[in-house]
């Protein structure tokens, strides 16, 4: 199942990206091995902090994350894999500013717990485990969660108003006045 | 006295806000609501100013900032008239705040045409108000948030019923959510 390259991540709009996944047996060797390749993805799209299964294909409750390269970051477990993680508690909701690996070009103001407790199970072993996370561990936790039930972050933007574009600064062609006998120019659709 | 409002779309550059708003400044005039956005990588202004010189000399001060085209028109003074349906007391009882209930739609899905006037015209056939929209492009991604109110009296389940098989056909997904608004 491991391949030599990891494995691309999907962008929206893409059926597996608003499709909730299935649980899976934590201790299936291929889950293993997915849980292996899912890691061996986000390492290669850091400074992201965390990636999903369907993200990269699969549609199962797996999920992957790493806060330790992040400025902001409080609690971090490094790098976590969990298996049919669930949210047991979460408290402190504020609002946050996001994006997603699978929503190029787009960020977005959402409210998040800042503190939450996560459940999973450990890949291999199927050992149960709960991982206590806030700041932006647990934004990312949460994020990682949504994907699980085919939910992106485009669906919890609290107005209008807070769907962003990410600035690129690519300078547009410069605008010119139009003659009066010519119609305004008109760019796309 | 009435209101000018002024549209300006310029090439993005730090400069650019600073020299309309100069110049608008320079003309007497008094920004009383302003919106600034990038769309398509352009700079989009749209403001509401008071005072100064008229519509037409404004529109000559703006249109010497350079790499933008503008245009200035003058609004009509309007008095307290509701864009809002008479509702009786027996209807306001039943259904509430008569500007309706806040919610917030996002549909996103493959760049299509047609999924914001569908929407448009799911609302609108419900007495719903479309407040605020913001509409961007990520990639092959087409996003829509929106404001919206929705009049008390209205099946809210059935609507999203509606709302999920209309942007369906368009190969959209939405969600649909009572928009926190909580005024203390």
């Amino acid at each position: 199942m491991t391949g030599d390259a990891p494995r691309a991540v999907l962008t929206a709009p893409h059926p597996l990206l608003t499709t909730p996944a299935e649980p899976v047996d934590a201790t299936d060797p291929r889950v293993v091995a997915l849980a292996a390749e899912l890691l061996a993805a986000l390492r290669t799209t850091r400074p992201s902090t965390g990636l999903a299964a369907p993200q990269i294909g699969t549609a199962v409750r797996l999920i992957a994350a790493d806060v330790s390269l992040h400025p902001h970051a409080r609690s971090c477990a490094g790098e976590v894999v969990l298996v049919n993680p669930r949210l047991v508690a979460a408290s402190g909701w504020r609002a946050v500013r996001e994006g997603c690996l699978s929503v190029p070009g787009l960020t977005g103001e959402t409210v998040r717990a800042s503190e939450i407790t996560v459940r999973g199970e450990l890949p291999g072993s199927g050992d149960a485990v709960t991982l206590r996370a806030d700041a932006v561990e647990a934004l990312c936790l949460q994020h990682q969660l949504d994907h699980l039930d085919g939910l992106l972050f485009l669906d919890r933007i609290v107005e209008a108003s807070a769907l962003h574009p990410v600035w690129q600064g690519l300078a547009a062609p410069a605008l010119t006045r139009p003659r009066p006998s010519q119609p305004a120019p008109i760019r796309g659709s | 006295m009435g209101l000018l409002a002024v549209a300006v779309v310029g090439t993005d550059r730090s400069a650019l806000i600073p020299e309309v708003s100069g110049v608008l400044a320079r003309a007497g005039t008094e920004i009383c609501e302003a919106s600034m956005t990038l769309l398509g990588g352009y700079a989009v202004m749209m403001l509401l100013v008071s005072g100064g010189p008229s519509a037409e000399e404004l529109r000559g001060r703006v249109a010497l900032v350079p790499g933008v085209l503008s245009a200035v028109v003058g609004l009509p003074e309007h008095g307290s008239d509701s864009v809002l349906p008479a509702a009786s007391q027996e209807e306001f009882e039943l259904s509430g705040d008569p500007r309706g209930l806040p919610y917030v739609l996002t549909a996103h899905g493959p760049a299509r045409s047609g999924v914001l006037a569908a929407v448009g015209e799911v609302i609108a056939e419900v007495g719903g108000h479309i407040t605020a929209l913001s509409v961007r492009r990520g990639g092959r991604l087409h996003a829509m948030v929106a404001d919206l109110r929705i009049p008390g009296y209205v099946d809210v389940a059935h609507l999203m019923r509606t709302l999920t098989a209309t942007c369906a056909d368009l190969g959209s997904e939405i969600s649909f959510r009572p928009a926190r608004e909580e005024i203390v």
